[in-house]
C-alpha cells in the first residue's frame, strides 16, 4: 500500500530508515535539477544533493505538517544551496556571477530569425536560456528555476523562499527582463 | 515604439503574459497590446523566455550513487530526527520570523526604540540613576526610610492583635488619609 508523505515520515521518525529512501525517491529528481542549476559550473551537483538530503533528514523532526512536505523539503534545498554557493565562491574567492564573463558573452548564434522555429533552433535558444539563467543574480535565479524551469506557483515559491508573494513576482519579473536579453542580442523582436 | 501609454501598461505585462490579470485588466491590456507593436513585442518575449525556461531538457540523475552517499553521511553521524528536535526554535526565534514573515520587524523595532527612550529619560531624571551613589542621604531616602520604620511598626502590631482589633486599626489608619493630609505630604516633599 502507498503511503503518504507524513506516514513515511512518521516512519522515519519511528526508526524505519527504509521509508526515507521512498521519500528520497520520490523527490530526488526535483531536488537534483535544483542543485544541479543552482551550483553552477563549478559546483558538484551531487554532493550538494546529498547535503540536502542529509539536512532534510537531520531536520525532519521539524516538520511539523503546517505546510506540505514537498514544500518544506524545497525550504531546506533552497537554503542548503544557497549556503553551499556562498561557501564555494568564498573559497574560491569570487562572485558567483563568474560565470556570467564566461557564458554570457557567447553570443547568440546569427540567424535571421528570432522565433525557434526548427528543433535545432529550439535547442540553441534553450542552451542560450540556461546560460543566461545560471548567469542571474542568485536570489533571481532561484526564483526562475523554482517558477518557471520547474513550474511551481507563486504561493508555492513564497513557502519555499519565506518571502511574500510580491518579492517573488519582483524577482521573477527582473529575471525575465534581464533574459529578454537574448532577444534584443539577434537585433530584433518577436512580434 | 514606445509611447506614453505603455509606461501605464509596464506592470502590466508581465502578469498579463502570466494569465494572473482579472478579466477587465486582461481586456485592456490585450486592447493596448493589439494596437501597440512594442507591448505586443515585449508579451511575446515573456512568454517565450517563460516557455523556453519551462522545456530545458529534464537533468539525468546518476543512478544510486547518490542514496549510497546520503546513506552512509546518516550511519556514519550521530544526527538523527529526534536530536534535531532539540534545535526546534524558541518562542522569541518564532514571534521574530512572524514579524520577518509579516514584514513587520520595523514594529517591534519602532516600539523597543520607543520604550527605551521614554523610560530612560525619564528614570534618570528622577534621580534613580544606578551608576551614581549619592554622598549624603537625600530628604527623599530619609523620608522613605521614616515610612519603611512606621510600616513595620504597623506590620508588627497587627500581626499580633486579634482579629476585631486589626480591623480598627485599619479603620483608623485610613481615617487619616484625607486629600488634605495627601496633598500637604506631597508639597512638603516637594518643599524639602
Amino acid at each position: 500500500m502507498k503511503r503518504s508523505d507524513v506516514e513515511l515520515i512518521q516512519a522515519v521518525l519511528d526508526g524505519e530508515e527504509a521509508a526515507f529512501k521512498i521519500l528520497y525517491d520520490k523527490y530526488v529528481k526535483k531536488v537534483y535539477s535544483l542543485a544541479y542549476r543552482i551550483s553552477g559550473k563549478y559546483g558538484d551537483p551531487e554532493e550538494l544533493t546529498q547535503e540536502i538530503f542529509y539536512q532534510v533528514y537531520k531536520n525532519l523532526k521539524n516538520f511539523h505538517g503546517k505546510s506540505q512536505f514537498y514544500t518544506w523539503l524545497f525550504r531546506v534545498a533552497t537554503n542548503t544551496c544557497l549556503q553551499y554557493n556562498r561557501k564555494h565562491n568564498k573559497s574560491r574567492g569570487s562572485s558567483s556571477y563568474e560565470n556570467l564573463e564566461e557564458n554570457a558573452p557567447m553570443v547568440l548564434p546569427p540567424s535571421s530569425r528570432p522565433l525557434p522555429d526548427t528543433e535545432a533552433e529550439q535547442r540553441l535558444f534553450q542552451e542560450d536560456i540556461a546560460r543566461h539563467i545560471s548567469a542571474l543574480p542568485e536570489k533571481q535565479k532561484m526564483v526562475m528555476i523554482l517558477g518557471p524551469v520547474q513550474g511551481h506557483s507563486y504561493q508555492e515559491i513564497s513557502e519555499m523562499l519565506d518571502v511574500s508573494v510580491t518579492v517573488i513576482k519582483g524577482r521573477l519579473h527582473r529575471a525575465r527582463e534581464s533574459l529578454r536579453s537574448i532577444f534584443k542580442d539577434r537585433g530584433d523582436s518577436i512580434t | 515604439m514606445k509611447t506614453e501609454k505603455c509606461v501605464d501598461f509596464d506592470n502590466l505585462l508581465y502578469d498579463f503574459a502570466d494569465g494572473l490579470l482579472d478579466e477587465e485588466k486582461t481586456l485592456e491590456v490585450k486592447k493596448h497590446c493589439d494596437s501597440c507593436d512594442n507591448c505586443r513585442s515585449i508579451v511575446s518575449e515573456i512568454k517565450m523566455v517563460t516557455s523556453l525556461a519551462g522545456s530545458l531538457p529534464e537533468v539525468h540523475v546518476p543512478a544510486d550513487k547518490m542514496w549510497l552517499g546520503i546513506e552512509k553521511r546518516i550511519d556514519s553521524s550521530e544526527a538523527t530526527p529526534e536530536v534535531a528536535a532539540s534545535i526546534s526554535p524558541g518562542l522569541f526565534t518564532r514571534i521574530y520570523l512572524y514579524f520577518k514573515r509579516t514584514h513587520l520587524v520595523a514594529v517591534p523595532a519602532l516600539v523597543t526604540a520607543l520604550v527605551l527612550l521614554g523610560i530612560f529619560p525619564a528614570w534618570f531624571s528622577d534621580g534613580n540613576n544606578p551608576f551614581l551613589v549619592s554622598p549624603n542621604p537625600s530628604s527623599t531616602d530619609v523620608y522613605s526610610s521614616e515610612m519603611q520604620k512606621t510600616e513595620e511598626n504597623f506590620s508588627a502590631d497587627i500581626s499580633d492583635a486579634s482579629s476585631e482589633a486589626r480591623w480598627n486599626m485599619v479603620e483608623d489608619a485610613f481615617s487619616e488619609v484625607t486629600l488634605d493630609n495627601v496633598t500637604s505630604d506631597i508639597y512638603s516633599d516637594w518643599e524639602n
